[in-house]
């Protein structure tokens, strides 16, 4: 058997065995044909009162400033963090000590990514009380994770004899990097950030469901009280909010790519505007927050840290940790698979590039697949507008909460972001290629042969890193009552149970840490 | 005087069979000497073994001296700071203004707190200092352009206002001229040795165009398959010997 075939049965054994694995029988489908009736209706006639609309809007604007908020703290302080790991790489100035310092950082970054935005507010929570800025924190500790990783490599990642000039000579090694490598990663950190904005910006737009503030907070209470005339007010407006921040992102993101330096001096300068107004937006919260943090107990916070840093070893909480690893690795894997293959499947619809190549076939034939692509990619648009927190919600109003709807949500999400991504690879990479490749003309023919060939090494890059999303956000579906560690976290924090919770914690950072090392060291076998 | 460059016995050998053999030779501070020879000669790895970042295999190297190679932690940024480079290639880097291009010229002397200071507020008199650096480049309008926008031969002088701004006591540069027409080439090759002049500094300058040999250069020193095989005073070379250094007996 070859070595490619060995992967792929191993792959749908894993698979299979994973679908085998989790509980998907408790399904209530009894009462789903009323719930998704009502569902229906509420979107049929949403809630369009002038004072429902100020609400909402208020509620929007709120979401984006949290995310703005987060997500500038957290690229502030990774790109700190990821400046001071890279010194260990600058020329002349690696010492074991450097060495050292930049593993401890990196794993810090590990810990802060592995443990979703959701089980962070969920710990904020305890100390600062609910409202925004408690959202803001939490996301701008997981963003610190998310984009200190990613600046660190981008900026490792520069070509020594480029910045040779510059650190042959800095007498300081953050100096060097300043001047050295920061320059050259300018437009790719632009690029992360935006794309992270947008993560944010979604998961800001639920996170008041543990606290956070936003729309969240709102759509869930309304969502408990089956008042569905303003659920649907409130998702319209979510998904009004990202949608336009998910093409907004794009628009910016190729803006900041062709332009030069001019480009990004404008818009480091309207990123700092932007980040100031959202400060302000959210001041009257600060009064709050301090507010909660002059009553609180200044005991009883160190007290509660201490427990935190004591986890608990005791066999019963590992057996707990062991079992609840499960069920998100299983959805992750599931919901990983099913996107990457749809995003597969209707590649050849989506591609500007594939369809054109196809042209030649009759001009009736052409419109249906225009129409065709404009729907499919409105369709992915919508399935990553909604954050999977979203769709867990909605699915579990019509079938109950389970692995199911959290398989449904994680799929459905990932499917639009995959579309995307994939899409956006094949008609960049390839806009301008002549067509005297193989099969030249015919579409399909020429994605499978010539464009997937070539592409295999980016989108499974694209499939990773989604699969490493999915797994956070399994997580954090968890949290929701999917099952998992997530939910034994949730029930560890609200009983107060803080060395138990910091157990759970830990045994996501070791599964999540784990699984990162090795789609690394497997990546490195395979280039 | 004292000697800027002193070489005793130096080799280098790399595993393609390249490289410098037992070559001795001492260059006097305050002289400008051009490194001419045929490509693969060893022009760049003696310039190398010079600034320090390849160490000799066997014999001595002294720079400054010092034997740079050997150095490790402070000593070493201090001696990498008096010796200043010119590669080959357009080492700017992208984004950064040309102030700032030319400040990092002077990263070896300033203290983090001054270099990261001076990113982002920059201290009226190390600009100033920068701004004559670059007049002296012919460029005191480009001060706040960035690279992309520049010429070839207006970014190589940028990397000149660069070493100019870090004011070494040594200047060795790798076929500088290397990408522009022509009639640069000369201007740039005198550009280069006025400032080294101006500053009282000793230059290397390995030229693969013997047309620059007409600029005002001291002394020419002539390498053939990694040995020295002249290095005399500039206006007693021949067109003989550099015809047999090139093996055309032209």
């Amino acid at each position: 058997m070859s070595r490619r075939r060995i992967v792929f049965v191993t792959f749908a054994i894993a698979t299979a065995a994973i679908a085998f694995s989790l509980d998907f029988g408790t399904l209530n489908t009894q009462g789903a044909f009323g719930a998704v009736r009502s569902l229906l209706t509420g979107f049929g006639s949403p809630d369009l009162r002038p004072q429902t609309l100020g609400r909402v809007l208020t509620l929007a604007a709120q979401t984006l400033a949290v995310a703005i908020l987060g997500t500038g703290l957290g690229a502030a302080l990774g790109l700190l963090v990821a400046m001071v790991g890279a010194t260990a790489s600058v020329h002349g100035h690696h010492g074991p000590g450097r060495r050292a310092l930049a593993e401890l950082l990196r794993l810090g970054l590990d810990g802060l990514r592995a443990i979703p935005d959701f089980a962070w507010a969920l710990a904020l929570l305890v100390v600062l009380g609910p409202g925004p800025l408690t959202g803001a924190f939490a996301i701008a500790l997981s963003v610190t994770g998310i984009l200190g990783r990613a600046f660190g490599q981008l900026l490792e990642s520069v070509s020594a004899a480029r910045v040779h000039p510059v650190e042959r000579l800095a007498g300081s090694p953050l100096a060097a990097v300043v001047y050295g490598r920061l320059p050259h990663i300018a437009p790719a950190a632009w690029s992360y950030g935006l794309a992270r904005l947008e993560c944010s910006i979604r998961n800001a737009s639920v996170i008041g469901i543990v606290g956070g503030g936003g729309l969240g907070a709102e759509l869930f209470e309304e969502l408990g009280y089956g008042r569905m005339d303003r659920v649907a007010t409130l998702l319209l407006a979510l998904v009004a909010l990202t949608a336009s921040a998910d093409i907004g992102s794009s628009i910016l993101r190729r803006r900041l790519g062709a332009g030069g330096p001019r480009t990004q001096r404008s818009a480091r300068l309207c990123a700092f505007l932007v980040f100031v107004a959202s400060l302000a937006w959210l001041t009257p919260a600060a009064a709050t927050l301090l507010d909660a943090l002059s009553r609180m107990d200044a005991r009883v916070a160190s007290e509660s840290a201490a427990r935190l840093l004591q986890p608990d070893l005791s066999a019963q909480t590992l057996g707990e940790v062991v079992r609840g690893v499960g069920p998100p690795l299983g959805l992750a894997w599931l919901s990983m698979t099913a996107a990457t293959m749809f995003a597969l499947a209707v590649l050849p619809w989506t591609s500007t590039i594939v369809r054109g190549r196809a042209r030649g076939a009759a001009a009736a034939d052409a419109t249906l697949a225009i129409a065709g692509a404009w729907v499919l990619r409105g369709a992915a648009l919508l399935a990553r507008a909604v954050p999977e927190v979203a769709w867990l919600l909605l699915f579990a109003a019509a079938l109950g909460m389970g692995p199911t709807p959290a398989l449904l949500a994680l799929s459905l999400h990932a499917s639009g972001v995959l579309v995307r991504l994939f899409t956006e690879a094949v008609d960049d990479r390839f806009v301008a290629a002549p067509r005297r490749d193989v099969g030249a003309g015919a579409g399909i023919g020429w994605l499978v042969y010539a464009a997937l060939p070539r592409l295999r090494a980016t989108l499974a890059t694209h499939a990773g890193l989604q699969a490493e999303s999915n797994l956070r956000s399994a997580f954090t579906l968890g949290i929701l009552g999917a099952g998992g560690l997530g939910n034994a976290f949730h029930s560890a924090i609200s009983y107060w149970q803080l060395e138990r919770a910091s157990t759970l914690a830990l045994g996501m950072l070791v599964v999540f840490v784990g699984l990162d090392r090795l789609g690394r060291r497997m990546s490195r076998l395979g280039g | 005087m004292r000697d800027a460059v002193e070489l005793e016995g130096a080799s280098v050998r790399y595993p393609d069979g390249r490289g410098i053999e037992n070559l001795t030779a001492r260059l006097e501070a305050g002289r400008t000497v051009a490194l001419v020879g045929p490509s693969g000669a060893g022009k760049s790895t003696l310039l190398q073994l010079i600034a320090g970042s390849v160490a000799p295999d066997s014999g001595r190297v002294c720079t400054l001296g010092q034997p740079i190679a050997e150095l490790t932690g402070t000593p070493y940024r201090v001696a990498c700071d008096r010796v200043g480079l010119l590669a080959q290639a357009d080492d700017l880097t992208p984004g950064l203004s040309v102030l700032h291009n030319v400040f990092a010229g002077r990263l070896g002397r300033w203290s983090a707190a001054r270099a990261l200071r001076n990113r982002f507020w920059p201290r009226a008199d190390d600009r100033r200092d920068a701004a004559s650096a670059l007049a002296s480049a012919e460029l005191a309008d480009r001060i706040d352009a960035d690279p992309a926008e520049l010429s070839g031969g207006e970014r190589r002088r940028v990397a000149l206002a660069r070493l100019a701004f870090q004011a070494p006591a040594l200047w060795l540069a790798d076929e500088p001229t290397t990408g522009l027409d022509v009639r640069l080439r000369a201007d740039m090759m005198d550009l280069l040795l006025r400032m080294v002049r101006d500053r009282n500094a000793t230059a290397v300058v390995a030229l693969h165009d013997l047309e620059l040999l007409r600029c005002d250069f001291d002394e020419i020193w002539g390498l053939r398959s990694g040995e020295l095989s002249f290095a005399r005073g500039a206006e007693t070379v021949s067109e003989d010997q550099l015809g047999v250094l090139f093996g055309s007996g032209r």
